[in-house]
């Protein structure tokens, strides 16, 4: 069992930053254990909504090495993805927390708290801001799998 | 309810940072804020035959659905339609 993160960057064309999802095969449970959400744009005011969103199919954006907490271990079997062209279908909303564009918002979850996504194929968490599909905006995410 | 507590959530602005107990929903992994000296109500419930807190939606349900047994039948259907050829 291996600690991965990602660095997801928005800078295409939909509101969507990023998302993690199993693979469509060889899948495995993956635990959502950390997120932080930010604007890297110039500091303004503006009204964000940071949401964590499931979805039941692949998401289509650029491939994100999810790095290895420990160099150590194996590659993770998580996709993470990035520039999102096409979501995948959105399901539960996990998470949805209004903010402004200067506040930078971190989640942590431990033990019972951590997010799963089930080992399906495609399965996915997918990190969006509801409020804008213009303004530059990362987010980091730590898993485990 | 805080020896439950499960994450936390950090918001940093100008005006300083802010911490939010938070847990995740037993029946389905909703994040749930809890803030201080908040009526206990307000937060959800807690499921007594699962015995996990659960946010208002799931409370107001009624019904004990947990997030594990949900994902076991969503795997389970899975492997089925695998088994059967029936995925891509």
């Amino acid at each position: 069992m291996g600690v991965y993160t990602a660095e997801l960057n928005r800078t295409g064309t939909t509101a969507d930053i990023g998302a993690i999802e199993a693979p469509a095969s060889s899948m495995r449970r993956i635990a959502l254990m950390k997120a932080e959400f930010g604007i890297d744009a110039t500091p303004a005011d503006a009204t964000l909504t940071w949401q964590l969103i499931r979805t039941s199919t692949a998401n289509t954006g650029t491939s994100v090495t999810p790095q290895p907490v420990n160099p150590a271990d194996a590659a993770a079997v998580a996709l993470a993805k990035d520039v999102l062209t096409a979501s995948g279908t959105e399901g539960v909303l996990l998470e949805s927390v209004p903010l402004n564009q200067r506040a930078t918002y971190t989640w942590v979850g431990y033990g019972d708290g951590e997010l799963i996504i089930p080992a399906t194929a495609n399965a996915g968490l997918k990190l969006k801001n509801g409020a804008s599909s213009s303004l530059g905006a990362t987010a980091t995410v730590t898993f485990r799998e | 309810m805080s020896a439950r507590v499960t994450g936390y959530a950090r918001i940093t602005d100008p005006g300083g940072t802010r911490e939010h107990d938070t847990f995740t929903c037993a029946h389905c992994q909703r994040i749930v804020h809890v803030r201080s000296r908040a009526d206990p109500a307000s937060c959800g419930g807690l499921c007594k035959l699962c015995m996990g807190l659960v946010c208002p939606p799931c409370n107001t349900r009624g019904r004990c659905d947990p997030w594990e047994k949900k994902m076991e039948r969503a795997e389970s259907r899975d492997r089925l339609l695998r088994a059967a050829g029936l995925t891509e």
